[in-house]
Parts: structure tokens; C-alpha cells; sequence
């Protein structure tokens, strides 16, 4: 099951754009690793769903994970072949906007070696271009 | 345990994103001395390359040469860019030789949890200690520790002339028993996906009957 919210205060929202670098949660914080963003992108949460089980899986289970962005965002869309006007499309799906250097996943407990192999899976089912990010000393 | 270094670094006169931005350019980075008592803050710009060599060398303890004026300082904090590459800005904290001053010290878990997951739930730890005995880490083993165990601030084990200045119940490390769900969830995604197979199969010929089909219509 795709992630979405609960409830939202308003059906749907404006596109907006996705402009300059993550100020915020670009950071490893709870794991030892983490997959960054290197694009800016609306990450679905589809995409979310789907990078979790590629982890899941690389690492039979035996990892923490934590997933550091959430599909806060509705995106509609009118369906094929209708005519301009008539009011916005319906809610498609949620997505997450992320803009370059956010933090998408993190792993610990595990060695590097398998958090790699688990982040390169995780990769191929992501929308942009990611990599992978070790903790860095903040003193 | 980290020797000094000495650490040459200039005044900035200007301050500023526009400025910082220029001297990030030139190879240096903005940095900062906190004030402490009367003695003022200091805003000064050190060289990249020598202070990037200093940390490699797992140095904690600096004489930093503003122009002529020695200072003696540890590092505070340490702001990176969006993508954690490049040191955005380093601030610095007076200290005096041979008199305890407080810093934060990473933990280094050491060997695998049997019996369970380990979960580390604080990465640093704060420790008092003269700054020359500031370690580059303090060592945390995990291997004797079972599922339902955990690991409070007051039982690591510090090395000489290092004291906790934190809260000695603090939580750092715990051990979770194994999940038995795990293994389930996996089976029935197994057997759902089994069964999803056949049903699949015949939209799988259509897709590529379709695909013959589309293939003939550009040729």
C-alpha cells in the first residue's frame, strides 16, 4: 500500500516548482548510512513503497530502516482525451517533493558492504539520480 | 588521543554570505572564534586544505595564529553543505590548556549484537576532560550484550582523565529480540505473488501479441 496521509486539510494543491538545495534532513541522522538526493523530483508514494521492499529484501530483514520523506503533496490530473476547463482533475497520488541533498532512506545495523547492496537496489527504483552518504561529524 | 596543531588563519573584515561565498571560492573557509567572559568573538577564515589535513589526522586540539594573536580552541560545530561534500563554516570554542572543558565525542560500536538487533539510539556522547585528552571516539562493545539488554551513559567505559557530562541514565545503545513477523510477511508475499502468477499469465501473451501487433504495424 502506497503511503499517503490520513487526512488533509485541503483536496488538492497547487504544482509549485521544485527550486534549490535541501536546508533541511540532509543529514544523516538515525542510521549509520543514508540515500541522497541529487536531483530534485516529486518522489511518489509508490517510489517510497517500492525503495522500502528493495531494502527490505537486499537485507533480508535484518536491517533498520528509516524512510526519511513522506507524500505530504496530492497531484491530480485530468483524464485522457477530455476537453480543457470543467474544473482541476482528480487526486492521482501523493508524492513527496525533494529537492537535491535530502536524505531518502537510511539503513543501520548493518556492515557497509550490505547497506551498499541494499542502497544500489533502492536506486534503481528511485525517479532521480542518488548516492549514497556515510554520517558526517557535526564537531 | 589528538596533539595540537597550529592552525594560521586571517581576520575577516567583511562578513556576509557574498563575502564568505568568495573566500569559500579562494580555498578558505569562514570560521569563527566564540566569545567567552570579556575576551570578543572573533570572525576568521582558515585555509581548507590544512584544516581538512588537521581532522584527517584526527586532531581536536588547534593554536590558531590570527595574525600574530594565538588563541587556543576546540572545534563547536561544524556546518556542511546540502550535500555534506564541503565544510560550509567552522566554529570554534576557546579552551585553556589543563583546564576541563566539555565536548561531544562520537561513539564507535564495536562487534555484532548476538541474539537480536541492535539499535543505536545516541551517536554522541558528552564528555568532560583538559582538551588534549579529547579521544576521537570512545569504543562501545556490543558482542556480550543479548536481546532485552541495553546500554546507559554512565556504563561506558571512558578511557583515563574523560568524565560523562550528561545525563548518566541516557540510553544509548538497545538490543531488540529478532521480529518473528519478518519471516511471515515474506511468506505470504511469496504465496500471494505465487498465485498472482497464473492469472498473470494470459495478459502477459496479450502484452505480447500486442507488441507482435504493433511491431507489424511499423514495418
Amino acid at each position: 500500500m502506497a503511503m499517503m496521509p490520513k487526512r488533509s486539510k485541503y483536496r488538492k494543491a497547487h504544482r509549485g516548482r521544485v527550486k534549490g538545495y535541501a536546508t533541511r534532513g540532509n543529514r544523516v541522522e538515525f542510521g549509520e548510512y543514508g540515500l541522497q538526493a541529487l536531483d530534485p523530483a516529486w518522489i511518489t508514494g509508490r517510489h517510497i513503497e517500492a525503495g522500502r521492499v528493495a531494502a527490505n529484501r537486499a537485507t533480508d530483514g535484518t536491517a533498520k530502516i528509516w524512510i526519511r520523506i513522506f507524500p505530504h503533496k496530492p497531484i491530480s490530473s485530468k483524464p485522457a482525451e477530455v476537453r480543457m476547463g470543467k474544473g482541476k482533475g482528480d487526486v492521482e497520488f501523493w508524492a513527496a517533493e525533494v529537492k537535491p541533498g535530502t536524505i531518502l532512506f537510511e539503513l543501520g545495523g548493518v556492515d557497509e558492504d550490505t547497506a551498499k547492496k541494499a542502497f544500489k537496489r533502492v536506486a534503481h527504483k528511485m525517479p532521480i539520480k542518488v548516492k549514497m552518504v556515510h554520517r558526517v561529524p557535526t564537531s | 588521543m589528538s596533539s595540537s596543531e597550529i592552525l594560521k588563519a586571517a581576520k575577516r573584515e567583511r562578513v556576509g554570505s557574498r563575502f564568505a561565498r568568495r573566500l569559500r571560492k579562494a580555498g578558505r573557509i569562514p570560521a569563527s572564534i566564540q566569545a567567552e567572559g570579556e575576551t570578543p568573538h572573533l570572525d576568521i577564515s582558515v585555509g581548507e586544505r590544512e584544516f581538512l589535513a588537521s581532522r584527517r589526522h584526527h586532531v581536536h586540539l588547534y593554536d590558531i595564529d590570527v595574525e600574530g594573536a594565538m588563541e587556543t580552541a576546540i572545534v563547536r560545530e561544524l556546518q556542511w553543505d546540502a550535500f555534506g561534500d564541503r565544510l560550509n563554516h567552522i566554529e570554534f570554542k576557546r579552551v585553556q590548556r589543563g583546564v576541563a572543558t566539555e565536548a561531544s565525542v562520537v561513539l564507535d560500536v564495536v562487534g555484532a549484537a548476538s541474539g537480536g538487533d541492535l539499535n543505536v539510539l545516541v551517536n554522541e556522547v558528552q564528555i568532560s576532560c583538559i582538551p588534549s585528552l579529547i579521544p576521537n571516539s570512545i569504543e562501545v562493545k556490543v558482542g556480550e550484550l543479548t536481546a532485552g539488554d541495553s546500554l546507559l551513559a554512565n556504563e561506558l567505559e571512558l578511557p583515563e582523565g574523560l568524565s560523562l557530562a550528561m545525563d548518566g541514565e541516557t540510553v544509548l545503545i538497545t538490543i531488540s529480540a529478532h521480529k518473528e513477523e519478518v519471516a511471515e510477511p515474506a511468506e505470504g508475499e511469496d504465496a500471494l505473488e505465487s498465485d498472482g502468477a497464473a492469472p498473470e499469465a494470459p495478459d502477459a501473451s496479450d502484452s505480447a501479441a500486442e507488441g507482435d501487433s504493433s511491431g507489424g504495424g511499423e514495418g
